[in-house]
């Protein structure tokens, strides 16, 4: 069902029929011109006498449209409902005439365009696909079919276009699309050829938007103001769409400061684009401009009640009003009150200690703070980003902003590594920072994955080669066979893998291709080379020119010494045999077989080394191990495991433990350092870190860990607060530590730890 | 859906206290030579395990029903465990009647429920071999007892809808679920269980886990497992009425006392039952006088304390034993 009219993504506008919103505004000295060139197709159709009317008298071109709401054609009627704002009336009438006329795929179309309009993209989905049953020849169906594609990033958008300009290569709206495409990949001399059609269209509408998009071009090209926005505003001067369309290519290449200037633009001379108003307010927020971006959304929300994101966001704003923020010089933090105490810490540590060995790295240390905001329930996190639920990624760097799924969000079960996941967005900090955000979404992605890895919580800390182990940390399985499969992207298109993935997984492969080009690049011309690239972006080059200064090396050369790369690098990897022994290896262990789950696991560890994801072979193998009797060799595996950064907490705790049993209390402690930032909001790994600190002389730090299971407000308060109370005794602050005695002791007054310790304090 | 498709655990677990209770046939003593005990309250606990459906099932609720007698028996309990066939309809009402029928005004009486349930709109079902006892049976059942004190722990799914049935004054029940809609297998009796065995659960370090505290303990843990495993929880415990002064399991065994030393444990009490007036004078009070007057009050108990555990050492086993710190009189 049709619910209301709204706009966000600026081509909707000229489809959705509401072409009499943009006609009203033009400049006087051109309504005439104008009015001509429409009225050349005006006299056969109705619709666009209305709409010709309207440019000179606006009121006289609606009660053109009233008229046709009397016209016997449902069709008709329909689109008069719609371009008077009658989102219901529209979709009725459209209903009464596909029911009068089940074979016009004509009508399907319009009617899917009235859906895709309103965002209700299933219905308009279902709608297209009908009209191309009945006539499979319908170019309006496919590329409608096609902006529903765009909208959800998927590759089919671009074979849909491409086959409709196969048969007709001046079909205007195809090329303003393929333009789009082009765009969003930063191909901006495939989108520029595509535009040659539409910038000379006879249709005035298309012709505006194909000069929007050129302008777009010579934005991301480096060459702002562009001429092409003097001559739209010349045809039209409230022309908002035109900074509105500028801005969404800022926007999908991280420019969220420049995105907002051109969107005050876009409502200084449209103050009813409501769209602009909305995507003004979602990227003040990105850059952490809370005030102005919650006056800016609801404005929007006035102006259009019925768009989602706005919603979502006012009331995303409202539940966060409550949030603790804690700022210093270097972070500004927005955590959930009841995880800000057992987080606030590691979070600033992460983050200062990111931003100091990433920014070391690449010869870029911010000066300004660190914004992060964590988000215990994913959707919101969701929304904070984009407006709607359901985004498939952990956290996103707008610039200097960091937001993130909080580790509550998420399970560890299901691989989440949230310290890992800060680092990762530190570094897109950093590499965005170092470039005024020119870097490409590959190599930015790539610096933050090969950061993880070598410098980030979870990094690969090296393996004993004398003993067989292999030297690099493991990837997805996956990743290797897509390497095999030659489904690797060439680096001059890697961003294409990430915008619109054309196999599943491929945003996957997309990563971990990118952190291994890095890892390449910094193997092969030196980690130096890596910050000389970024540079080079910072100077406005594209891929292939950044990697070919940087590296004095042709780019197709640089493909094809990373595909050299990786074949060494994945050699003797196995990932059938993986499977089979894994399988093998979990089956015998469900079982407690542990001859045959060793023996298995170890295969699996052959097949695949260093594979820390789960589920993993280590933690079967040292089970196995633990279960012959080899506690020895079952330590080994798992510290084997920890340095290859695996995090399962069960065996990380289980190897903490066996590390305490045989003494080795320092390793001991490492491993449950881990441990706690793996799982920093649960009670009993924080007391358990903080009793070992304690134990190894680190009062300082013991006391954070107490800190943080008090503020996560443990079922066994009284033992929360005697710990704090240890913990303040042993740095000699008494008067603390005779404080959480009593509240102890209130809770407990039997409490005899606690009643000992006081009985000390007083001596 | 089949009753053996709805996970149910049904638990109901009253009146465990009894510091000087009897030793009851399955019943390890906590003390010896005790004072002539009967005159003083008891401690009765029956714990039923139902119809378990799959092995996997049947495995954990006999694991719970263990730990549950286990735990009950440390604190001087008289316990009574029903299992398999002996768990049916007739078993479980001849156990409680006779339960009702030798309880005292000052008992304790607790019924705990191990198994799988079902709400069919009206009725809580407890599954077990043969008929099912519903919520009103147990009532019915549990109707001719003159303890004051009880206590029905129901465990199991759908358990939320025997809240309002068994509900009467001097009861508390706690049940799985809250309501009889949430049929989803329960989780609860595990972490119930979990909570006996675990001594952070004994709150107020009395080295006694009451009732109280267990439900808050599982409560908390079966939210977080939910949580953590990322997955809606469907359940969500109910406690009704005050579980508080029913102790399921100890988490050290009560030491005895040397009649010469019993003047200590009588100072103990008394500075225990000073702090609780403090507290809840607390409100007419400034935080500087109360803290001072608690601190007071600490210091004279771990003095207190500390000649109590320094004379226990040094004396030889003693002949005549009381319990330390099993206070029933509540």
């Amino acid at each position: 069902m049709i619910q209301g009219a709204r706009r966000s993504l600026v081509f909707a506008n000229r489809i959705s029929g509401r072409s009499n919103g943009i006609l009203r505004r033009f400049g006087p000295p051109l309504l005439a011109a104008l009015a001509a060139s429409v009225a050349v197709s005006a006299n056969a159709d109705p619709l666009a006498q209305c709409r010709v009317l309207e440019i000179s008298d606006r009121e006289g071109g609606r009660d053109c449209f009233r008229d046709l709401l009397a016209n016997p054609s449902p069709a008709l009627r329909a689109e008069a409902a719609w371009a008077l704002g009658d989102i219901q009336m529209a979709n009725a009438l459209f209903r009464s005439a596909t029911t009068a006329s089940p074979g016009d795929d004509a009508v399907r179309a319009r009617w899917g365009e009235l859906f895709l309009s309103t965002y209700q993209v299933r219905d308009a989905e279902a709608l297209f696909a009908q009209a191309l049953e009945i006539n499979v020849d319908n170019v309006a169906a496919k590329l409608g079919l096609a902006r529903v594609a765009l909208g959800r990033f998927e590759a089919r958008a671009k074979r849909i276009v491409d086959s409709v300009l196969a048969g007709d290569p001046d079909n205007v709206e195809a090329n303003l699309l393929a333009a789009r495409l082009a765009l969003e990949v930063g191909d901006n001399e495939r989108a520029r050829q595509s535009l040659r059609s539409p910038l000379d269209a006879e249709d005035v509408l298309l012709r505006l938007e194909g000069m929007a998009l050129a302008a777009a071009i010579d934005h991301l090209d480096g060459s702002a103001p562009s001429a092409w926005e003097t001559r739209a505003l010349e045809i039209h001067p409230g022309y908002g769409e035109l900074f509105e369309t500028i801005a969404h290519f800022y926007i999908i290449t991280r420019r969220y400061t420049e995105a907002i200037a051109q969107l005050e633009r876009a409502v200084a001379i449209d103050p009813e684009l409501w769209s602009a108003h909305a995507t003004l307010g979602i990227n003040l927020l990105r850059v952490n401009r809370f005030d102005d971006g919650r006056r800016t959304l609801a404005k929007a929300h006035d102006g259009d009640p019925y768009n989602v994101e706005v919603v979502n966001t006012l009331r995303l704003l409202d539940s966060v009003d409550g949030w603790e923020v804690l700022a210093d010089d270097d972070v500004i933090m927005r955590i959930h009150p009841d995880e800000s105490g057992a987080l606030a810490g590691y979070v600033k540590r992460l983050v200062t200690d990111a931003v100091a060995t990433v920014g070391e790295r690449y010869g870029f240390v911010p000066d300004y703070p660190v914004v992060v905001e964590l988000y215990p329930r994913h959707q919101d996190f969701a929304v904070r980003t984009s407006g709607l639920p359901g985004i498939g990624v952990l956290g996103v760097a707008f610039g200097d902003v960091v937001l993130m799924d909080s580790p509550s969000a998420r399970s560890v079960v299901e691989g989440f590594d949230w310290a890992s996941a800060l680092w990762h967005e530190v570094a897109h900090v950093v590499t965005l920072g170092a470039t005024n955000n020119l870097v490409s979404r590959w190599f930015s992605e790539g610096v933050s994955v090969y950061e993880e890895w070598q410098t980030g919580p979870s990094r690969f800390q090296g393996a004993d080669t004398a003993k067989g182990a292999a030297r690099y940390r493991a990837v997805p399985i996956g990743v290797v066979e897509a390497h095999r499969e030659a489904e690797m992207l060439t680096v001059a298109l890697l961003d294409e893998g990430f915008i619109r993935p054309t196999y599943p997984g491929q945003i996957m492969v997309s990563y971990n291709q990118a952190g291994l080009v890095c890892e390449f690049i910094a193997q092969a011309y030196g980690q130096a080379a890596l910050s000389r690239i970024l540079v080079a972006y910072r100077d406005g080059k594209d891929t292939v020119g950044a990697l070919e200064a940087a590296l004095d090396t042709p780019h197709h050369a640089v493909d094809e010494a990373f595909e050299a790369y990786l074949d060494d690098r994945f050699a003797g990897v196995d990932p059938a045999a993986y499977e089979v022994a894994m399988e093998e290896a979990m089956a015998a262990a469900s079982k407690d077989d542990w001859v045959v789950a060793a023996e298995a696991a170890r295969g699996a560890i052959a097949a695949y080394p260093n594979a820390a994801g789960n589920p993993s072979p280590y933690p079967i193998l040292a089970k196995a191990e633990m279960g012959l009797g080899n506690q020895a060799a079952a330590v080994d595996v798992l510290i084997e495991y920890w340095r290859a950064g695996g995090r399962s907490p069960g065996a990380l705790a289980r190897l903490a433990d066996a590390l305490d049993d045989a003494q080795r209390h320092e390793d001991a402690l490492a491993v449950r350092r881990s441990l706690a930032l793996t799982l920093p909001l649960t009670i009993e790994t924080r007391t358990r870190l903080g009793d070992d600190l304690l134990d190894a002389g680190k009062p300082r730090e013991a006391l954070q860990e107490y800190l943080a299971v008090q503020s996560l407000k443990p079922h066994d308060a009284a033992d929360a607060h005697y710990r704090l109370a240890r913990a303040y005794h042993r740095l000699n602050e008494s008067e603390d530590a005779r404080r959480h005695l009593l509240f102890a002791l209130e809770i407990a007054p039997r409490f005899q730890d606690a009643l000992s310790l006081l009985l000390e304090i007083n001596q | 859906m089949t009753r053996l498709h709805v996970f149910v655990m049904f638990a109901i677990a009253a009146g465990i206290v009894s510091s000087l209770g009897r030793a009851a046939e399955t019943q390890t003593p906590a003390v010896t030579a005790l004072p002539d005990a009967k005159h003083h309250p008891q401690a009765r606990i029956l714990i039923v395990t139902g119809l378990a459906g799959e092995p996997d099932y049947a495995r954990e609720f006999a694991q719970q029903g263990d730990a549950s007698a286990r735990h009950a028996e440390a604190t001087g309990a008289t316990v009574t465990l029903l299992t398999e066939e002996n768990a049916g309809r007739e078993g479980i009402r001849a156990a409680i009647e006779t339960m009702a029928r030798e309880s005292k005004a000052s008992d304790r009486i607790v019924v705990q429920l191990i198994g799988h349930g079902t709400f069919d709109g009206e009725h809580y079902r407890f599954n077990v071999p043969g008929p099912d006892p519903t919520a009103e049976d147990l009532a019915a059942w549990l109707k001719p007892a003159t303890a004051k004190r009880q206590l029905a722990v129901i465990a199991t799914s759908a358990s939320g809808a025997a809240q309002d049935v068994l509900a009467q004054a001097g009861r508390a029940v706690i049940t799985a679920t809250r309501h009889g809609r949430e049929r989803n297998a329960s989780l609860f009796g595990g972490f119930w269980a979990l909570a006996l065995d675990s001594p952070g659960a004994d709150v107020d370090k009395d080295d006694r886990i009451s009732a109280d505290e267990a439900f808050r303990f599982a409560e908390r843990a079966l939210a977080a497992y939910y949580e953590d495993h990322q997955r809606i929880a469907t359940e969500h415990p109910r406690l009704e009425g005050d579980a508080g002064s029913f102790i399921v399991a100890r988490t050290r065994p009560g030491e005895p006392v040397e009649p010469e030393l019993l003047h200590l444990v009588g100072r103990v009490d008394e500075l225990t039952a000073a702090i609780d007036e403090l507290k809840t004078d607390r409100r007419v009070l400034t935080d500087d006088d109360y803290f001072a007057r608690l601190q007071d009050l600490l210091l004279e108990l771990a003095r207190v304390d500390q000649e109590l555990k320094l004379k226990q050492q040094d004396s030889p086993e003693p002949e005549v034993r009381v319990p330390f710190l099993e206070d029933d009189s509540q």
